[in-house]
């Protein structure tokens, strides 16, 4: 897809993307029921009996189908695999979503008093979405997106990734296309899963460092009285500075420096003489970019460093510019999602109606090879599937990463914590 | 109940240096009360040690409402200005420094912790009832408790955090590893201490990290940032580490009040010591122990005739208010406003006719409603109230501190406390209104201001709408509100010799339980 080019993600589909017949054989043939069980039961089988295995563990998993017509069913739960694939079969939500493992099986929360039925583990989600960049995107409104704005999320999964894993340890996190215009993130380790309420409140907060709003152009890097950044600031600034100032990057794509009132309330906080060092180069040069007036207001930081003499001096000028390119590339997260133990989420390879999209996994590890425009949509796939040439579907890909990457990895984990709470050598546990 | 035992073991030989030693890491009786006390005192010394305990955690909670404290700030501000509580309490145990308290140290600890966990834990009894009471006595103890803690030498808090299980290990910097101990006291805000050296304050910084587990870091020093985490271990600087032990310490101590609430029954029914629990679930909370207007005293009642010449004199702000509000605007009180007006003027006095026919004119003033409406919507609650409908209980006044933790007013709602819902600019027009002279504003809007003190900020309207007054027996629900300013209208009369024939005298009966002296 070219710069040049858009996609209407909410605009009329040809009939071919999706249908309610489309989706019955993504279904059946394509939506992967298996590995979603095995991620959400986390070793937990029910027909194992090696100890310490929760048997009803993933019967406790709430689950929410969406029928046509907006109709929510919210309370689903499931035995085993085979049950869960049966009853999706049968009902075709045209969207599900995942809720917390409660304490018992959500179809009986109706009986037990309100205390008693509670939701025990549930990973951390986050969910950053374009529509919380819309005042600071100038190359797309409203439901269009395309490759320049995408460019907001491959910088929040970096960011997102970089501090769920350096600075809370985290290790099984999966990003995933919400479908249209966002991101999803699930961590899954079971410190993550275990997390109260209110420390997953604090989580959020750590990692919220940017408010939207109009005029609203510097973060609020707050330095306590430290005589430096926190790390974690630092280092979202280190990637967030190298989406800045790219040449492809998000400056550059947004014009930020020459589109509406952003410049000017950048230079608020600088001298009347610096004010009128940068009005004189652009009245110089007309057809500067932003990338240059960018150069110029750091020239301006650096001379400042050499003249700063009090302890506040120094202060604002380690923040001065930096608050700025965090604030228009740090990931903006929906802090109500994550607060919530049994919060719904959007279940990944969930297709979304409007597009015909599969949400998909997108690897953290090469965001620059995910192109929302790309992401195949069932119409697509049951085109391929019938395809005798074709040696696998578009999905493959995807599906191969989930299994390898994030999958694998988490059964590791999984089969050595339940040794751990069982005693018992791995080779006697059974494996799928 | 088993007897004390006193420590059977002989010291042999005195070696000061030694036993300097072992107190010197001693925990001096620091604890997270897990366990109930066992030990068998005289209800006297039982009644004794509770009350010491209370008037130290108000003496407590009085030194830091004053300046809105965060735990962080209590040891530098508040420990000096409690030196003779402490001592008065008994509650207090102090590293032996002399030879003869060295010899007695073990003996004092066993008696300090007894006197220690009895009043913990028959304080638990008295405070587990409301939420309100469960808050105040958390705040209290979690104060008390860090005070304690931060008296202790490093070795001992190190132990201590280990001995609740709390993985605390001594950040070491180590070769190759990105993290030292320069880059963490430059990042982390609670490491940086302004000490006063030689005139000026000077920045120091704290030379001990601990590193722990993320989970066991209070949520709000993750949330703001101010603790470096590394692969989900957070660096806590050690003179936070007081924070984390308390969140550990008020955990566990709301579970425990929890259980007490659920235990409670057989406390309050022992004949020996239920009463004086019970007086304690009642009255322990109060902010100014006065003397306490009791049902029985004879005492101006509220009713039709005196209501509109009492409205103004002895209303306390928050139900005046609403009377005049609802007069003004001609609408309705609604739901929750009524809810809080109606028990009180029950309380004052009216009979349940009275309560009827004020209410009906006075709701019928908003043109909405007319005799039917109020029949068929309003004068049930007034049946609800006096209990001769619903569960027959009646309706009683709330307290204070129920009125001021009512939610925000939206918009067409009036209810709550006065000095609490309304922005500095409006209650100052409302005070104006009602004539309250400036200094006692000023003193209001202060109070306010600098600590929330809604309480204290009506016992100075009271004051200033009674003059000479010293606003005893205010502060603590809106009827003693209007009862203290209905005695103190009487006796003013009486000195002045005039005594209409309608009213009554009212006699003031102290009624102070000895067990209770917060100062």
């Amino acid at each position: 897809m070219s710069n040049a080019q858009k996609m209407d993600v909410d605009g009329l589909m040809k009939n071919e993307d999706f249908s309610p017949q489309l989706l019955k054989i993504y279904y059946e043939k394509f939506f992967p029921f298996l590995q979603m069980f095995r991620w959400l039961s986390y070793r937990n089988d029910p027909k194992s009996s090696s100890p310490g295995t929760q048997k009803d563990f993933f019967q406790r998993r709430e689950f929410t189908f969406v029928l046509q017509g907006d109709i929510f069913c919210r309370y689903q739960c499931f035995k085993d695999m085979e049950e869960y694939r049966a009853k999706v079969l049968e009902r075709q939500p045209i969207r599900m979503e995942i809720g917390a493992v409660f304490s018992h099986a959500p179809s009986k929360h109706h009986v037990l008093p309100k205390d008693v039925y509670k939701p025990l583990e549930r990973e951390l989600v986050f969910d950053i979405d374009m529509d919380d960049y819309d005042d600071i995107r100038t190359c797309c409104t409203g439901s269009k997106l395309c490759l320049k704005c995408w460019t907001f999320m491959k910088v929040a999964i970096q960011v997102l990734k970089r501090t769920l894993e350096e600075d809370f340890g985290f290790q099984h996190i999966l990003f995933v296309y919400s479908g249209r215009r966002g991101v999803h993130c699930w961590v899954c380790d079971s410190e993550a899963r275990k997390l109260s309420n209110e420390q997953r409140s604090a989580v959020a907060e750590y990692l919220t460092m940017v408010s939207s709003g109009a005029n609203k152009c510097r973060a609020d890097l707050k330095m306590n009285g430290c005589e430096e950044l926190h790390p974690s600031v630092d280092e979202a600034y280190k990637i967030c500075k190298k989406w800045f100032e790219d040449p492809n990057g998000i400056l550059a794509n947004q014009d930020i420096l020459k589109n509406g009132n952003h410049l000017t309330n950048i230079l608020e906080p600088f001298s009347a003489d610096e004010k009128d060092k940068i009005k004189k180069f652009m009245q110089e040069n007309s057809d500067a970019t932003s990338l240059q007036i960018w150069k110029k207001l750091q020239d301006l930081v650096r001379l400042r460093e050499v003249n700063e003499a009090t302890f506040k001096q120094r202060m604002e000028n380690k923040v001065l510019l930096k608050d700025v390119a965090i604030q228009y590339t740090y990931p903006r997260l929906d802090v109500n999602v994550s607060k919530q133990m049994n919060h719904l989420l959007k279940s990944p390879f969930v297709v979304h109606p409007k597009t015909g999209r599969v949400c998909v996994p997108i690897d953290p590890e090469n965001v620059n090879d995910f192109d929302p425009a790309k992401v195949p949509t069932i119409g697509q796939l049951v085109e391929e599937m019938h395809d005798a040439n074709a040696q696998h579907t578009s999905l493959k890909p995807y599906l191969h990463y989930f299994e390898t990457k994030f999958l694998q990895e988490l059964e590791k984990t999984a089969t050595e914590e339940l040794r751990q709470r069982s005693g018992v050598s791995p080779g006697v546990l059974m494996d799928f | 109940m088993k007897r004390v035992r006193p420590e059977s073991e002989q010291v042999a030989s005195f070696d000061p240096a030694s036993a300097r030693k072992v107190h010197q890491s001693d925990d001096l009786g620091v604890t997270f009360y897990k366990y109930p006390p066992n030990a068998e005192v005289s209800v006297r010394q039982f009644e004794d040690y509770t009350a010491s305990r209370l008037k130290l955690l108000h003496a407590i909670d009085r030194a830091c409402n004053s300046q809105e404290l965060r735990l962080e700030q209590m040891k530098d501000s508040i420990r000096p200005k409690l030196g003779n509580e402490f001592r008065e309490s008994g509650l207090e145990l102090v590293y032996p420094e002399t030879k003869a308290r060295m010899e007695t140290f073990r003996l004092e600890k066993v008696e300090f912790q007894s006197r220690d966990s009895i009043s913990h834990f028959a304080l638990r009894l008295a405070f587990c009832k409301s939420r309100d009471a469960r808050e105040w006595f958390l705040r209290q103890e979690q104060r008390l408790f860090v005070l304690r803690f931060e008296a202790l030498n490093a070795e001992a808090r190190e132990a201590f955090l280990g001995s609740e299980g709390i993985e605390c290990n001594r950040f070491v910097e180590t070769e190759g590893e990105k993290m030292t101990l320069k880059m963490l006291q430059r990042c982390t805000p609670g490491a940086k201490i302004w000490v006063e050296k030689s005139g000026t304050k000077v920045p120091e910084f704290d030379q001990t990290f601990y590193v722990m587990p993320f989970r066991a870091v209070p949520e709000k020093l993750i949330s703001g940032r101010r603790v470096v985490l590394q692969r989900g271990k957070a660096y806590v600087p050690a003179s936070l580490l007081k924070l984390v032990i308390t969140k550990r310490f008020k955990e566990n101590l709301a579970e425990a009040l929890e259980v007490a609430f659920h235990g409670q029954h057989a406390a309050l029914m022992d004949p020996r010591v239920g009463g004086f629990l019970r007086v304690l679930q009642d009255y322990g909370l109060q902010l100014v122990a006065g003397p306490r207007s009791s049902s029985e005293e004879p005492r101006e009642k509220l009713s039709l005739q005196n209501f509109e010449e009492l409205l103004p004199r002895s209303f306390p702000p928050c139900m005046r208010r609403l009377v005049e509000k609802q007069r003004e605007t001609t609408k309705h009180l609604k739901h929750a406003g009524r809810l809080q007006l109606r028990p009180f003027l029950k309380a004052c006095g009216f009979t349940f006719e009275e309560s009827c026919q004020w209410w009906k004119k006075e709701l019928c003033r908003d043109p909405l409603i007319t005799s039917e409406t109020y029949e068929k919507s309003y004068h049930y609650d007034n049946e609800h109230a006096y209990g001769k409908k619903g569960h027959h209980q009646g309706q009683n006044c709330f307290g204070c501190p129920k009125i001021i933790g009512s939610p925000g007013e939206a918009p067409g709602q009036v209810h709550g406390c006065v000095f609490k819902q309304l922005e500095p600019s409006a209650l100052q027009n409302q005070l104006q209104r009602w004539q309250v002279p400036l200094p006692a504003m000023m003193e209001i809007q202060r109070l306010i201001k600098e600590g929330k003190h809604y309480q204290l900020a009506c016992i100075e309207y009271f004051k200033s709408q009674h003059p000479l007054s010293d606003g005893e027996g205010v502060g603590n629900s809106p009827v003693d509100f209007f009862r203290s300013s209905v005695r103190f209208h009487k006796e003013k009369e009486k000195e002045k010799g005039t005594t209409s024939p309608t009213k009554e005298v009212a006699a003031v009966a102290s009624e102070m339980p000895q067990a209770i002296a917060a100062a």
